[in-house]
């Protein structure tokens, strides 16, 4: 017999919808993520200049993401999470600054490019010919050397308007500062980086 | 005249802007298996969030409705003025249980507990 008859049918419509609704908010938020998840990888990746720790920043943006904002209408999810990822980006580098610093005391070199590879933390081709894949290979490397010089506000603004394809408005809301400031800050970056990079790119 | 240099500056940030794009699209589209598995499991274990506190412990639901429900009858009980009928052998019990002179009685609890039910049926059966 089911337990949704007679007088119960209400609360069970109540529950059924609510166990729908769930269902529905939970493949939305897969969709979202799944969507987004490559692309956050490599702005976090680009900001840290590590694989592993861009790939525990990123989950860790969408566990937080879903723990207190998962109830928030789809169009704000982006700002949101990107907002939480560069918080994320900022305390990691925090941490690092502190940790390069206390090596550094004791002697050891703390030079992040010891660290980094670009070459291994250079994505895999894809269908494309061998000369494509290096020629955009390079050109990303090229590009991440010149992201990394560019003070941090202006990175984050060129990698979320450029890369992301956030407008003016989300950039705003997910770095938390005015409109007026991320037309600064990326315009800033632009001109950074076209005297960085040379006549070629532009 | 300026117009023509401010035509070509916008012409190089459109085209900077552009490249960047399709540079950091295909190192996106670039990403090994391997690295987009580990996105995988981690958008699934971020998901597993959403269930807690709600699917895995559905009685959560009712605790401020049962709070609510035992703070309402606290009030109708302390308020009345006065304890329902049935509930005062009840605080008689308690008062003669916390009375110090009468802590003997506790340890024959059980022969009381006979008189009493031997008077109620004696009772009884004088009305029958």
């Amino acid at each position: 017999m089911s337990a949704c008859t007679e007088g119960f049918a209400v609360s069970c419509t109540g529950e059924l919808e609510s166990g729908v609704g769930a269902l529905r908010r939970e493949q939305e938020l897969n969709r979202f993520f799944a969507d987004v998840e490559a692309r956050a990888l490599r702005i976090a990746e680009i900001a840290v200049r590590n694989r592993e720790d861009a790939l525990d920043l990123v989950q860790d943006a969408m566990i937080r993401l879903v723990r207190n904002y998962a109830d928030r209408d789809r169009e704000e999810w982006t700002p949101l999470f990107y907002r939480i990822l560069q918080n994320r980006v900022r305390d990691f580098q925090r941490r690092q600054n502190v940790r390069n610093r206390v090596i550094a005391w004791f002697g050891r070199s703390s030079d992040p490019e010891d660290d980094y590879d670009p070459i291994a933390a250079a994505p895999d081709p894809d269908g494309r010919t061998p000369d494509e894949s290096l020629e955009s290979q390079e050109a990303m490397q090229e590009l991440e050397r010149a992201l990394a010089a560019l003070p941090a506000r202006q990175r984050e603004a060129f990698m979320l308007r450029n890369f992301e394809g956030l407008d003016v408005a989300q950039t705003a809301a997910a770095m938390g500062i005015s409109d007026g400031s991320v037309k600064t800050h990326y315009s800033r970056a632009v001109h950074s980086l076209r005297d960085t990079l040379g006549e070629h790119w532009s | 005249m300026s117009g023509s240099k401010d035509d070509m500056r916008n012409d190089g940030v459109r085209r900077l802007e552009k490249k960047a794009a399709d540079a950091f699209e295909a190192s996106v589209r670039g990403l090994d298996a391997e690295t987009r598995s580990r996105l995988n499991r981690g958008r699934q274990r971020a998901l597993a969030e959403l269930g807690i506190g709600t699917r895995f412990r559905p009685w959560l639901q009712w605790v401020p409705a049962a709070g609510v429900a035992a703070v309402v009858a606290l009030a109708i009980f302390t308020w009345s003025g006065r304890p329902p009928a049935d509930t005062a052998p009840a605080v008689a019990d308690f008062e003669i249980l916390l009375n110090t002179d009468d802590l003997e009685m506790l340890e024959e609890l059980e022969f009381y507990s006979w008189i009493e039910l031997d008077e109620g049926e004696g009772a009884n059966g004088n009305v029958g």
